[in-house]
């Protein structure tokens, strides 16, 4: 073939196989095996005699007397630590929908505070997770004055490999806080434990004292970092509709992705958003503590 | 018959004089054949030091078993085959395996060719093309490293510029097309690989 009919990268390649065989042996090679020849003939050994330690006999000897101990010793254990066993138990109930909330990748940068896109909760983007293949994680709610349909649990249908990092349970705690003009905040808290590194989801309906129903879908990743700091992915959207009619509170709805770094046992504002068509504010405030 | 062989002696004559005892007699042959021995040793094995010792061993056993040959092949083609397995038997060799384990922290491969940097010449390059041509040479080396062995063979032996399609299957106890099916299809893989790191065709 024309060498330039080929593509470059053919070429590259036949350089590289060049470069690496056309190499030539060293000078004095037939002087070399007229000595050995000659070596053979006076009945020598061709080579030198190998060292004992050489011999194949001794070397398989060696890799087994080294090896299998080794494989007794660091063979993996299995899965019995308290956060595998959490875990499995939990996948039992892994048939929660969870398949209209993305969240922010871990190298997202924190967004900044104030107001989000805001999107009615029946028109809630519907992408899958970033955070790839969703994994187990155990969870709880608690939402205070709510007496709705509430749905909570695991992520997705796809259980991946447990992460090897999944050593602690981080326990999250979201308080949101809803204020109308200068009227008394309604809070509602949201807690949930999930293991470190893993993806834990809360969607809840329910009515709210002063609000009517609500619609909350919270999506969170923990993970606890070596500084001891927890690095938070969350997305969280927050539809409160208007009591009694079933029509979203279009400019109150919330919508938010944010990735932040979090010191374990300290309530952080993660965001503070004020509603653009009224006087209504969203605060939404983060506690982490890791479970030892 | 002593001295310096002439050019038109072929290899069968050749042989039937080393057969005789003369030794200039082989050692021309080993004269003639000493890159191709050598260079499929390095195929195989990749380290220069090791394809210069089965290159010997390689020609001390052609010399010892010479009787055996019956000139139903050709010389190149039975020493070549000899010099194959000499080498497959070393890359196969415990000793070879606890020898490469054991450097393998100091230096992942030793003297070993495929990790050698060929030294780019500057030529009209600019600077960016020549890196990337080095850092593009140097992944290419390295992927091949990572080809399975029967591709790999049949790509470096074809790649010596002292082996035909046919010596290399016999070589490789292979029939031709399958040594050609080999080598594209070694080039194919390698290419793919590259375009996946983003090294582009054009």
């Amino acid at each position: 073939m024309p060498d330039e009919t080929r593509g470059r990268l053919d070429r590259e390649i036949d350089r590289a196989v060049r470069s690496m065989m056309h190499v030539d042996p060293a000078p004095g090679l037939r002087t070399r095996v007229a000595e050995r020849i000659a070596r053979d003939a006076a009945g020598g050994p061709i080579r030198a005699a190998r060292p004992f330690w050489l011999t194949p006999a001794f070397a398989a000897t060696l890799v087994v007397v080294t090896l299998v101990p080794a494989f007794v010793l660091f063979r993996p254990a299995p899965e019995d630590t308290p956060a595998a066993r959490q875990i499995a138990s939990g996948s039992a109930s892994a048939d929660t929908v969870r398949d209209d909330i993305v969240l922010p990748s871990e190298g997202t940068p924190a967004q900044p505070e104030g107001p989000r896109e805001t999107a009615p909760a029946g028109a809630s983007s519907t992408v899958d997770s970033i955070f790839g293949a969703p994994t187990q994680m155990v969870s709880a709610a608690n939402l205070p004055g709510s007496a709705g349909s509430t749905s909570q649990g695991q992520t997705g249908a796809k259980a991946a490999p447990a992460a090897p990092d999944q050593t602690v349970n981080i326990k999250l705690n979201l308080t949101i806080s809803d204020q109308i003009g200068t009227g008394d905040p309604v809070k509602k808290t949201l807690s949930m434990i999930v293991a470190d590194g893993q993806t834990g989801t809360i969607r809840n309906t329910g009515n709210v004292k002063d609000q009517g129903r609500v619609q909350i879908r919270v999506e969170v990743r923990p993970k606890l970092l070596p500084s001891g700091q927890i690095r938070l992915a969350l997305a969280l959207e927050y539809a409160p509709i208007a009591a009694g009619t079933g029509t979203p509170v279009q400019d109150s709805a919330l919508s938010q992705q944010i990735s932040a770094l979090i010191e374990p046992g300290k309530p952080v504002v993660v965001t503070q958003s004020a509603d653009p068509a009224s006087d209504r504010r969203i605060v939404v405030e983060v506690q982490a503590a890791v479970l030892k | 018959m002593t001295g310096t062989q002439p050019a038109d002696v072929t290899d069968l004559e050749l042989v039937r004089l080393a057969k005789a005892g003369d030794s200039e007699a082989f050692g021309e042959l080993v004269e003639r054949n000493r890159r191709a021995v050598f260079r499929a040793a390095l195929a195989a094995l990749g380290s220069p030091a090791e394809a210069d010792d089965v290159a010997q061993e390689a020609f001390v056993t052609a010399w010892r078993k010479l009787s055996g040959f019956r000139g139903e092949s050709q010389f190149r083609t039975w020493l070549l085959s000899i010099t194959w397995r000499k080498a497959i038997d070393r890359r196969k060799s415990v000793s070879r395996w606890l020898k490469l384990s054991a450097t393998a922290s100091r230096d992942e491969a030793g003297d070993d060719i495929f990790d050698v940097i060929e030294q780019i010449p500057s030529g009209e390059r600019s600077p960016d093309a020549a890196f990337e041509s080095t850092q593009l040479q140097r992944d290419i080396r390295r992927l091949i490293r990572t080809l399975p062995r029967k591709l790999r063979d049949a790509l470096l032996l074809a790649g010596t510029g002292e082996h035909t399609y046919d010596e290399i299957g016999e070589m490789l106890n292979a029939p031709v097309g399958t040594v050609k099916w080999r080598v594209a299809e070694a080039r194919r893989v390698l290419k793919r690989k590259l375009a996946a790191m983003g090294y582009q065709d054009a």
